[in-house]
């Protein structure tokens, strides 16, 4: 997404004040791709320090560095790649809901495709964890469910 | 600024943040603030993240519990997922085995639906081929013969014929389901001009398969009986006859390549404006497109572009969908190869030649163009005549030779991509 700043917010910085009371600057051009951050802006003025409740000073830091580069149009396949291959799948979880929170679509999209992919082999018990979501099936019930799609968690490889 | 007004201000503002926070909070359905952990999924964040899911792995988590198990029927999330998945475009193809030393008769071979993924093989260069082992996919097996009429949202439908029976099923390779059988109304064997094509009516939102046979007769007009199935029907329905026939009948081609087009709620064919024309020597100055709109389910007659007058129609041209556009390809003098695209739909000025390319490169003809990149810059074309595929960069006109598959013969389909969509 090319970024046309305008003249009142080219080399603006906005401060962002995180759950945990810590502060970071951001360029006004990344707020911008954060629709909550700009709401905020847009109704509080750019002067005064925004506070984001529900995002944390470990995960902040973060999802700047990601918007930084955005806007000077430098995300690419492999900087994501690099962005969480050190994260684990709490932390990406973590910052997949600071990214929701924040209206930070582009990053947003990103997160929800690379938890998909991890998400791809695992099991079913460590995704209802990982979802924080209950069984409300039988024993017998999940048993018979299986069973029908048991060739869904074949691995069946492929030959070329 | 005394310290009063400071507490006043900063009251003022504490209030109007906290109320314009909460009007946020109120507006944004899609986030979800829990007070008691930041870690907890809202149904609609989890069903974003599993939208990007293959099917297989939405199959697996139906198991997960009941919203799981029954998120596959739900039509926005089937939508949602559908929008994803038309990323991981791939074409499918059929694949021939023969399995006895006598290779003439038709019923010893096998077949097999397999697909090629397209970012695969254009982004990394690789020929990534599914299914090719699993024997789930078979299609044909003696003496049950299948084949696959067409692809579309993920849902194929399949010609099937177990003797005496024929008939035609819906299938989602993807989730392994498939419809109920529909009787066809005609013998295959006897009528043998006939064509099946399958498309999607988008003011209804139905999938609709048509089929027709034409009686071509010489003392008299041609005769055509033409009839819709659609998913959801008891019965195959009567629609109007053909205005003219299309031309592959003509020519007595059987052809897999010459049946009826679907692009964007329509099936189209090319078909000589006049039955009376000596069809080996017409040219394609005297054809048109026949155009079904399955929604009205009335015919129109598409013009081509000006100036065919040259090219044979003998030699039949193939439609093609390239780009989100109806196109055709065609020889031109047997030295090249020519792909006209549509712009827009119906519009005869909208026409466009894309390429003309020479044969040096390929030393073959009876290409197909298969794929072209959004850029316009890499078409991949294909010939399962001599089990070859290409891939043509159009900017240093250089052609690349691809290897599909070793011992088996194939047939090429059109596009697929996995869908949650259901059969019945």
């Amino acid at each position: 997404m090319a970024q046309e700043a305008s003249s009142s917010t080219s080399s603006k910085t906005i401060s962002l004040k995180t759950g945990d009371g810590e502060i970071f600057e951001i360029e006004a051009s990344a707020a911008k791709q954060m629709k909550t951050v700009q709401r905020l802006i847009d109704d509080l003025g750019d002067d005064i320090t925004i506070p984001l409740h529900n995002v944390f000073s470990k995960e902040l830091p973060k999802i700047i560095e990601y918007y930084k580069k955005d806007i000077t149009g430098e995300i690419t396949k492999d900087f994501e790649a690099e962005f969480v291959k050190d994260l684990n799948d709490d932390e990406v979880k973590v910052l997949f809901l600071a990214a929701n929170y924040l209206d930070a679509n582009k990053l947003f999209e990103f997160l929800s495709q690379n938890i998909a992919d991890r998400l791809e082999s695992k099991s079913v018990e460590y995704v209802r964890k990982y979802f924080g979501v209950e069984n409300d099936f039988t024993p017998e019930e999940e048993s018979k469910l299986r069973e029908e799609r048991a060739w869904s968690f074949r691995g069946i490889k492929e030959d070329e | 600024m005394n310290s009063l007004g400071r507490i006043l201000e900063f009251g003022y503002y504490s209030i109007l943040l906290y109320s314009i926070f909460n009007s946020i909070l109120n507006k944004e359905k899609k986030k979800s603030i829990e007070e008691s952990s930041a870690a907890i999924f809202s149904d609609d964040l989890m069903v974003e993240i599993v939208s990007w899911l293959p099917v297989k792995y939405v199959m697996q988590l139906r198991c997960v519990n009941k919203f799981f198990n029954t998120l596959v029927f739900d039509p926005h999330f089937i939508q949602m997922h559908l929008s994803k998945s038309t990323q991981n475009l791939q074409l499918s193809f059929t694949s021939f085995e023969n399995n006895s030393a006598d290779f003439t008769k038709s019923e010893d071979w096998d077949s097999r639906w397999i697909t090629l993924s397209i970012p695969d093989l254009l982004l990394q260069n690789t020929v990534t081929i599914s299914h090719l082992s699993d024997s789930y996919y078979r299609l044909s097996r003696s003496p049950h013969y299948r084949w696959v009429i067409g692809s579309c949202n993920g849902l194929l439908c399949v010609y099937g014929n177990s003797w005496p029976d024929q008939y035609l099923y819906f299938w989602n390779p993807a989730m392994r389901k498939e419809s109920k059988r529909i009787p066809l109304f005609f013998d295959i064997y006897i009528n043998r001009n006939f064509d099946f094509s399958f498309g999607y009516d988008n003011s209804t939102q139905t999938y609709k398969v048509v089929a027709f046979y034409v009686e071509l007769n010489s003392d008299s007009n041609p005769k055509s009986v033409v009839k819709v199935f659609s998913l959801g029907d008891n019965s195959w329905r009567d629609v109007q006859c053909l205005p003219l026939v299309p031309l592959y009948c003509l020519l007595g081609i059987n052809d897999f390549h010459n049946e009826g087009m679907h692009f964007n709620g329509t099936i189209n064919w090319f078909a000589l404006d006049d039955i009376n024309l000596d069809r080996s020597a017409a040219a394609l100055d005297r054809c048109v497109i026949l155009s079904l709109d399955l929604s009205t389910e009335t015919y129109t007659k598409l013009l081509l572009p000006r100036g065919l007058d040259k090219v044979p129609a003998g030699y039949p041209p193939n439609l093609v969908v390239l780009m989100d556009c109806l196109g055709f390809c065609h020889d031109f003098d047997k030295t090249h190869f020519v792909i006209w695209q549509m712009k827009d739909f119906g519009v005869q000025e909208s026409w466009l030649q894309l390429f003309k390319i020479s044969y040096e490169n390929f030393a073959r003809e009876n290409l197909l163009p298969l794929y072209l990149s959004e850029n316009g810059d890499t078409l991949v074309l294909g010939n399962d005549r001599h089990r070859e595929a290409f891939i043509y960069n159009c900017r240093d006109n250089k052609v690349e030779k691809i290897k599909i598959a070793d011992r088996t013969n194939w047939e090429l389909g059109n596009y697929y991509v996995e869908s949650l969509v259901s059969t019945d």
